[in-house]
């Protein structure tokens, strides 16, 4: 079963935010998940090459050159917030700020 | 005479070439269809948006054969899953994270069927970014099984798989991570071609497990699949992992002989769990390969049992990779209002995504951290090497294996919704494939007892499409006598 503090923790590293009462599901129904995943300790895997090696080796290399795909009117159509060339997002710079009065 | 809904594309490819009917009446009668669904008491809900312009592309089509310019596949309409991009339509994956997003570019595949002369007719619904097997897990709302409507029709590719079966549509393009083809065909009674890793390319189609995904075609005949990939295959600059393979030649299908081919038919695939009149339908094909002077085994790859706990491993830990990108930054919705940068991620992303894709990067997340990743990840990488490599075993002494596509008949919707686990099980059969990057077809063989849908699924080596299409069309052949 996984605990609270670890829950947290993964949770944050997916920028994810569920209610209490998920969290209780959620940890049941994961911590089934997991204890399903055990049965793979079954298998000798010392010395087994992780890597998918030449299944996935590519087969189509192209030229390293650059090349425009988008243009600005392209990337306006489907963008949350672009002006001037640039994706806009919340104000940061008060947030760094804080940050380093902290820590000084 | 048979409907124009109900014919194989290439009955209408034939009636197309030969001037029988224009486009636009086809076109209007996929249309039509749909919009007669919308009124049934419960619609399948196949498509989350038909495309109006279908109806000018269909114009222009009839245009260019009166010209004598038509192209090979002039005027065929096809359904593409909502994770495949088509150049200014929205492409949201089923998911509130994407609301609102329309693509400045088409997919490779769609490309050159559309430089082929085919014509999207609208793009289909699916569980959130391909995560599910049975098309509940929608922003849209799930997808009704055209042969029982309180039924799941199998996901995540639920929307293509209906609109096939039901004649809103004659062909549909899908998408795989671990059965998310085959298993709708099995349900809905069509065929569903997952193919090799490799031969369609992945440019344009929303990433979800990268070393796993790959696009898939749902039709009415193995010929109508293999018309499809003589266009849609082949290397594609925008995709490295995509495979200079050759299918121009694979459509027609060649006349195949059934006599001495080898057959494997694991005894995983056929004990516990897997229901009964599904395990008769196997041994029924079985039986048909024998009467035609195939060679059919039965034998144990133990291995087999590990492919779902691997996948569910795997799948996951590329998931959660692929899917940081959804932050609300650059594309898709967006939740506004928050305090700070880092309180726009979480909000966008928590409201944005549901259940079972948050659960999904929650476990990919897992594997993934420190103390974790050896116990988890990098095992089932090495166990994945180690089913590559007795799958390669298998197919240094046997043409195909034979299985279910699933262990059971289609469910009732709701009934799986809030269990992972046992949904996660009903893959058992179809994962094995992804994982070894190898081609598979369900076939659709009849019902059960109950009159439920069942599919049989042909696995093949690498790039051996041909093989599993060529078998699949004599049954087929044989089953329409």
């Amino acid at each position: 079963m996984i605990d609270d503090k670890t829950l947290d923790e993964i949770l944050f590293l997916g920028r994810l935010d569920v209610s209490r009462e998920e969290k209780e599901k959620f940890k049941d129904q994961v911590g089934k998940i997991l204890d399903y995943f055990d049965l793979l300790k079954q298998y000798d895997t010392t010395g087994v090459d992780p890597d998918l090696g030449e299944g996935l080796k590519p087969s189509v290399l192209r030229e390293d050159k650059s090349k425009v795909t988008f243009n600005e009117s392209d990337i306006e159509t489907f963008a949350v917030d672009f002006k001037r060339g640039f994706f806009t997002v919340p104000r940061i710079v008060e947030d760094f700020l804080e940050n380093r009065d902290e820590d000084e | 005479m048979k409907e124009l809904i109900g014919m194989s594309l290439s009955e209408l490819k034939e009636k197309l070439d030969k001037k029988e009917m224009s486009t636009v009446e086809l076109v209007r009668a996929y249309l039509d269809a749909f919009e007669a669904d919308r009124k049934h008491e419960k619609p399948l809900n196949g498509y989350i948006e038909v495309f109006r312009d279908s109806i000018e592309k269909a114009e222009k089509a009839d245009e260019a054969r009166v010209r004598g310019s038509a192209r090979p596949l002039e005027g065929l309409p096809f359904a593409v899953k909502d994770n495949i991009v088509i150049k200014g339509k929205h492409a949201t994956c089923a998911s509130g994270v994407l609301k609102g997003f329309c693509s400045p570019y088409s997919a490779t595949v769609v490309k050159r069927l559309v430089d082929a002369g085919m014509i999207p007719l609208g793009r289909t619904n699916m569980d959130e970014f391909g995560m599910g097997s049975s098309c509940e897990y929608s922003i849209y709302g799930a997808t009704r099984n055209p042969v029982d409507r309180d039924l799941t029709p199998g996901g995540s590719s639920g929307g293509s798989a209906a609109v096939v079966a039901s004649g809103q549509a004659p062909v549909a393009l899908g998408t795989e991570t671990g059965g998310s083809v085959r298993t709708p065909a099995s349900y809905c009674g069509v065929y569903g071609l997952k193919p090799s890793y490799g031969t369609l390319s992945r440019y344009g189609v929303v990433a979800y497990g990268s070393s796993l995904d790959q696009i898939g075609i749902l039709a009415k005949t193995p010929q109508d699949i293999a018309l499809m990939l003589s266009f849609a295959a082949g290397a594609d600059p925008h995709d490295m992992t995509s495979a200079p393979t050759n299918f121009t030649n694979c459509s027609p299908l060649k006349e195949r002989d059934i006599k001495g081919l080898k057959v494997l038919l694991p005894t995983e695939f056929l004990g516990e769990g897997i229901d009964p009149g599904i395990k008769q339908k196997v041994e029924s094909f079985a039986q048909w390969f024998k009467k035609n002077g195939a060679q059919v085994d039965t034998d144990s790859v133990p291995i087999l049992q590990a492919a779902v706990a691997i996948y569910y491993i795997i799948a996951p830990a590329e998931a959660s990779s692929n899917l940081a990108r959804y932050d609300g930054v650059r594309y898709g919705n967006r939740v506004r209002q928050t305090a700070n940068l880092e309180e726009m991620y979480v909000k966008t992303r928590s409201e944005g995504f549901g259940k079972e894709v948050k659960r999904r990067i929650f476990i990919g997340n897992y594997v993934l951290s420190s103390g974790y990743y050896d116990a988890y990840y990098k095992k089932a990488m090495q166990v994945r090497t180690l089913l590559r490599r007795e799958i390669e075993k298998v197919f240094s002494k046997y043409d195909l294996i034979l299985s279910p596509t699933s262990p059971c008949p289609p469910f009732k919707l709701g009934e799986k919704v809030d269990d992972p686990l046992a949904m996660y099980l009903t893959d058992i059969c179809t994962t094995f494939s992804n994982l070894a990057l190898i081609p598979s077809l369900s076939v659709p063989v009849g019902t059960t007892g109950a009159g439920l849908p069942v599919g049989v699924q042909l696995a093949g080596n690498r790039f051996r499409e041909d093989l599993l299409l060529e078998v699949a069309a004599m049954y087929h052949k044989e089953g329409s006598r």
